[in-house]
């Protein structure tokens, strides 16, 4: 069965008949082919498929794209271009935060709530709050290096 | 121009990897592909005696249902002796005395018997990824349920004792019989290491498609060449006609190792069907189809004078493997190298479970075993009342005694020195429980670390265009390791080019060969070959009439070169040999972890405050990303210390936690500090760069660094991982 929904990605306006088993994670990677958001366990368990939704981090495998009406979606794809990177995918690279970087898209989606979290101002505040995204490479330091570069340099 | 070899150099596949443009293997969509997806059976022993399809074939979407029942003739999936050699099933099975009992391993869909819970009994191919689970929902199964075992029993189990695996003889008895003498003081005791799971991030994926008589394989895989030549084997076709892509591996940890059948059976599902297929693991099978690292129960003897000089070592391990499959855990590893013992005594003991098969996880054998041996070593430390490091020093290896070689290079000392001086090490004899900040316990704990330095053939292509632009292809992986960024420096620094100017192309079979990217072994074999294809280049630039030597200036003169002779490319291979020829040396790498730990005794609760681990991995080629990747292995230590268990349901033998919420691996909040020191000394008998791999080298010796400081700490002793708060209280 399908059903008819209407909301935006990355500012482009989807309006489409969708599966209505379909997770929102299967249908932007599957339908929209933006194949940055990962599918690490389609069970909410690892944070690779983080995604904003309406400015709050999701986790897209645990949504049905059904359910988003009149919502808006940014993936990584609508952060930062590899010639006009964002600050936290900069700061990533030049942090080493990431070594296979399968979880990376998840990370910094999450990342970019956590840079606008006036609570998240120690690296063990930052740590806490980036402890929902497992990285099996183990790039947990870095990452959080990353962050608070971004964070201290006030440059979001 | 600056060097970049020895230069922090950010991963040139940085750019990608944030932007979400790495296309791995799931990330591939062709057009009119099919969604596979595999189905588990229930029970842990018996066979398959309904399995009914029918209504998940009528589910709408569902293409086609194969199984046991169907699999032969439709996708002409066999079972044969020569497809299981290359398989993941294989390795170690050589280990075993041959007999009447030799396994044939196992392929799943091929019968309806069943050897673990878990195992793949059918697969459904769909339109979507929605339909495929609907339709393995609608599968209905009935067994014949035979009793199963998943738990090693000393007495009634049948102990096989394998033979060589490993590169070392698995029975090692050197000197008398094991016994303690007068005025040696001895520890005995038993160490269980659990059953842990690999769970790289990306589930393993192959997207499978035919064109004519060739097919393309978007895979996940450590090896590509090893791959195709599986596939091939299985689809009774030319290797030529296999190409196998995996430009990006989301990790791997030893879980993409070896071959396993998905690989193949995308291919012959897409044959099949006439459509690209792609058969994506689920986080579940990513427990139970790529292997595992086996639980393991290790009994040590050590017996030494009152100086601390160890006498005897005797380190006899209990290993599971699987009924069909070969490898077991090779624990003793370690202990036939260090310390030196006059009587030694390393033996191996296998029981076959009703379990996957297990497979190599980062330092196979080195992991579970210097857990039991650097935890038996602090416990004779205490015995002795002596500093642990002190009575590691004490028993430096100072050659190979197991193999009569000298090591190559051997600066475990100076690690002992620089790793202690870096943490503050206290230096003396710290007695249990005898350290507390407020409400903690603090315990300092310290352990050695050792792997081997493999190093294989590898060929590395390289094609100099007159746009300026120089390309370096080779098969070899990178699982995140940085070796997209390591031969990019090191042409660079050849050829006198920035790296800039360099594009890397890896994991494609249709590039010349590499190794897998397992054993450390990647930088010490593909490096050298592509050194040999920058001399190659310049011989080749020679007889065009132009001598090239990189210098700042000739920049543009190599390009200018080609322009000037109108040519376009010009395209040379190198070949590395692998190990030295003619050395009869032992080639090693070293390392010492310290540990600080904190522990909360009201709640149980355990920090692993901070970490200084210093190793001798020969010379350091990108030192940033080495350093990544031994604080990737060290959070691995820290996950085996402290949380990672497979554990069994005792009644029907399932697998519970094969899943990422109730198999617990290491999160950001868990990893305090951890400091990297490398001692950077090149081990030039090795080869030119004199540089060893480094992926595994962090993982042994950290568990038992994190346990002996929580015996200091609490004056608990942890001899079966993992420690957690229930264990401490």
């Amino acid at each position: 069965m399908k059903t008819r929904v209407r909301f935006t990605v990355n500012g482009d306006t989807i309006d489409t008949a969708i599966d209505v088993r379909a997770t929102l994670l299967d249908f932007i990677r599957e339908e929209l082919r933006l194949t940055g958001t990962k599918k690490g366990c389609d069970h909410g368990q690892c944070g690779a498929c983080t995604v904003l939704v309406d400015g709050k981090r999701s986790l897209s495998c645990l949504k049905f794209a059904a359910s988003l009406e009149g919502r808006a979606v940014i993936t990584i794809e609508g952060i930062g271009k590899p010639d006009a990177l964002h600050p936290l995918q900069a700061a990533f690279i030049k942090h080493d935060a990431f070594q296979c970087g399968f979880c990376t898209s998840g990370q910094i989606m999450s990342a970019l709530e956590v840079i606008g979290d006036p609570l998240a101002n120690t690296c063990e505040a930052i740590s806490e709050k980036m402890s929902g995204n497992l990285c099996r490479c183990g790039a947990y330091p870095n990452i959080v290096a990353a962050i608070m570069e971004v964070k201290s340099n006030g440059t979001v | 121009m600056v060097k970049s070899i020895g230069a922090p150099h950010d991963r040139i596949d940085g750019i990608p990897k944030v932007t979400g443009g790495a296309t791995y293997a799931a990330d591939v969509k062709l057009e009119g592909q099919l969604y596979a997806i595999a189905l588990q059976s229930t029970i842990a022993a018996g066979k398959i005696v309904a399995l009914e399809s029918a209504s998940a074939e009528a589910t709408p979407g569902v293409v086609a249902v194969y199984s046991h029942l169907n699999a032969r003739q439709a996708l002409t999936w066999i079972h044969a002796d020569e497809l299981l050699a290359l398989s993941a099933e294989a390795l170690g099975l050589s280990a075993f005395p041959s007999g009447s009992s030799r396994p044939r391993g196992y392929l799943p869909l091929t019968s309806p018997e069943i050897y673990f819970a878990g195992q793949w009994i059918a697969v459904v191919v769909a339109e979507s990824i929605e339909a495929a689970r609907h339709g393995v929902g609608r599968i209905k199964v009935r067994y014949e349920v035979d009793a199963a075992s998943v738990v090693m029993n000393d007495e009634k189990d049948d102990w096989i004792e394998p033979t060589f695996f490993f590169g070392a003889d698995m029975q090692v008895q050197r000197g008398d019989a094991p016994k303690t003498r007068h005025g040696e003081v001895f520890i005995q005791e038993t160490y269980a290491t659990p059953m842990q799971l690999h769970q790289p991030m990306e589930p393993s994926a192959t997207t499978a498609y035919w064109d004519g008589d060739d097919v393309t394989l978007f895979d996940s895989t450590q090896g590509v060449v090893a791959t195709r030549e599986y596939v091939a084997q299985s689809l009774k076709v030319p290797k030529e006609k296999v190409r196998v892509i995996s430009a990006y591996v989301g990790g791997g940890f030893g879980s993409k190792n070896q071959v396993w059948p998905h690989q193949a059976l995308a291919a012959h599902m897409a044959r099949a069907l006439g459509r690209p297929v792609r058969l994506q693991l689920t986080r579940s099978d990513m427990a139970l189809a790529s292997g595992h690292r086996s639980f393991t129960e290790q009994d040590v003897r050590l017996s030494a004078d009152r100086d601390g000089k160890i006498r005897l070592l005797q380190h006899i391990s209990r290993v599971p493997t699987s009924i069909q499959g070969g490898f077991f855990e090779p624990c003793g590893l370690n202990s036939l190298l260090l310390y030196g013992a006059e009587e030694l005594d390393v033996r191996h003991r296998v029981s076959r479970k009703n379990i996957p098969t297990p497979t190599p996880f980062r330092a196979p054998g080195e992991t579970p075993g210097s857990f039991a041996l650097e935890s038996a070593l602090d416990e004779l430390a205490h015995t002795l009342k002596m500093d642990p490091l002190e009575l590691r020093r004490r028993n430096f290896p100072s050659r190979d005694s197991y193999h009569d070689r000298d090591w190559s290079s051997n600066h475990l000392l100076e690690c002992y020195r620089l790793g202690a001086a870096a943490f503050s090490w206290p230096g003396r004899y710290v007695p249990p429980r005898s350290i507390r900040e407020g409400s903690e316990m603090v315990g300092y704990g310290m352990a050695t670390t050792a792997y081997p330095a493999p190093a294989l053939p590898a060929t590395v292509k390289l094609r100099l265009q007159v746009q300026g632009r120089a390309i370096i292809e080779t098969s070899a992986t990178d699982i995140g390791t940085g070796m997209y960024t390591i031969l990019a420096q090191t042409v660079a620094d050849e050829l006198g080019l920035p790296v800039s100017q360099l594009e890397v192309r890896l994991g494609d079979s249709s590039f010349p060969n590499a190794p897998t990217a397992g054993r450390s072994k990647s930088t010490a074999s593909v490096l050298p070959a592509a050194r040999q294809a920058c001399l190659s280049l310049r011989e080749k630039l020679a007889l065009l009439g132009a001598s090239y030597s990189p210098t700042p200036q000739s920049n543009e003169s190599i390009f200018s070169l080609l322009e000037r002779e109108a040519i376009p490319e010009v395209v040379v291979e190198g070949t590395s040999t692998g190990m030295p020829r003619e050395h009869d040396l032992s080639f090693y790498s070293f390392g010492a972890h310290f540990v600080e730990v904190r522990v909360d005794e009201e709640i149980g609760r355990i920090r692993v405050s901070r970490v200084v681990s210093a190793l001798d991995c020969g010379r350091i080629i990108n030192p940033k990303t080495a350093t990544s990747q031994i604080k990737g292995g060290i959070v691995f230590g820290i996950g085996m210390a402290l949380m990672e268990q497979g554990e069994f349901d005792p009644i029907h033998s399932r697998l519970i936690n094969d899943n990422l919420a109730d198999y617990h691996i290491p999160v950001n909040a868990d990893i305090g500090e951890i400091d990297v020191i490398f001692i950077d000394k090149p081990d030039t008998r090795f080869n030119e760069f004199g540089a060893r791999g480094l992926g595994e080298i962090g993982v042994p010796g950290t568990a038992a660094a994190i346990t002996n400081a929580l015996y200091c700490a609490t004056g608990k002793r942890i001899r079966s991982l993992p420690a957690t708060a229930a264990a401490l209280l």
